[in-house]
């Protein structure tokens, strides 16, 4: 967590010196104002997303989750996880906070890949966005084109990144812990 | 987004009433979990909500309607699928940006690279991974998935150029 806290404090500084020598104080002003105001518009999201966290954490069966995405759940926790994750409507601070909520629950990181990956390509409830403002045909060839993806960057990260499971959400595990 | 909440706190409210008739206190041991994680990432939320907006504004969105333009081919399937990730913003302003570049000449390929990179890579998702999932994950996620855009461009545009 600390180690994510200061890395997100670079990318911030350098996105600041960014805007400072792309326009000056007041782009950063501008910038800076604006992710406040993000902030602020979704806090009722946000505050929804956390609860929604806590409750799947104290509601499902931490034995469920971990035989359904957890080790040795394979293919068919991957493709469970990526159809949640399809299914799951909102923007990144609600499914990421949902997605630390499976991580600390037990589920793999081939599972939680799958999950952002098919939230990221199979999203249904952009759906119908996507297919009115793109054109019916645009949107179809989209999907058809990236539908086997979600699945297979979670056999992937089984494959690359074994050692991931481990390493990779202390972040997510830690914070969890009540 | 109005219908987002509704359907969350819809969530949030149906399985508050599942917790309850359990009678063992689990809605507030839930809630308090929550709240507990949501305190936890709170400086790192306001960072990443910060960096978000400093993308913004870095990042003009129709910067990439600039570059783009008329694009088609493996040249404009290659652009697309860097330019995608570029447009650091939701849905619903990114959506008519990519509908004017497909308007204005780009092919199916280029298009459909574009809005994969997008999906996959947009550089406003990006601080909130970091922020929940940690940067160990954020890296080996974008190492998996940075070849997909060219490789769902290329598809695109042999499956269905001059199809539709």
């Amino acid at each position: 967590m600390k180690k994510t806290l200061i890395i997100m404090s670079v990318v911030v500084l350098l996105l600041a010196a960014l805007a400072v020598s792309r326009g000056g104080s007041a782009l950063l002003g501008q910038g800076a104002l604006s992710g406040l105001q993000m902030f602020v518009s979704v806090l009722p999201l946000l505050l929804a997303a956390f609860a929604l966290s806590g409750l799947v954490q104290v509601l499902i069966d931490q034995q469920k989750v971990y035989r359904l995405l957890g080790k040795g759940s394979g293919f068919k926790g991957i493709l469970l996880a990526a159809a949640i994750g399809g299914i799951i409507p909102g923007g990144p601070y609600v499914y990421y906070p949902i997605a630390a909520s499976l991580a600390t629950a037990g589920a793999e990181a081939p599972a939680i890949m799958a999950f952002v990956v098919g939230k990221s390509l199979w999203d249904v409830s952009r759906m119908p966005m996507e297919v009115a403002i793109m054109g019916g045909h645009i949107a179809f060839a989209r999907y058809v084109v990236t539908f086997a993806f979600p699945v297979l960057i979670g056999l992937l990260t089984k494959w690359l990144y074994p050692g991931l499971a481990q390493q990779l959400l202390p972040a997510a595990r830690k914070e969890g812990e009540v | 987004m109005a219908g987002t909440v509704w359907m969350l706190v819809f969530l949030v409210v149906a399985l508050f009433l599942v917790a309850m008739k359990r009678k063992d206190d689990s809605h507030k041991k839930g809630i308090k979990i929550g709240a507990k994680m949501f305190y936890s990432y709170l400086p790192v939320l306001v960072l990443a909500f910060l960096a978000a907006g400093l993308l913004e504004v870095v990042l003009p969105a129709a910067l990439v309607q600039y570059w783009l333009g008329a694009e088609a081919g493996w040249r404009g399937i290659l652009i697309g699928s860097i330019a995608g990730m570029l447009v650091a913003a939701g849905p619903y302003v990114s959506f008519p940006i990519f509908a004017s570049i497909a308007h204005s000449g780009a092919g199916i390929g280029t298009t459909v690279a574009l809005l994969t990179s997008w999906s996959v890579m947009s550089l406003s998702k990006l601080p909130f991974e970091t922020a929940l999932l940690g940067p160990r994950f954020t890296l080996a996620r974008f190492s998996l998935v940075l070849l997909i855009p060219v490789i769902a461009g290329f598809l695109a545009q042999f499956l269905f150029a001059g199809i539709i």
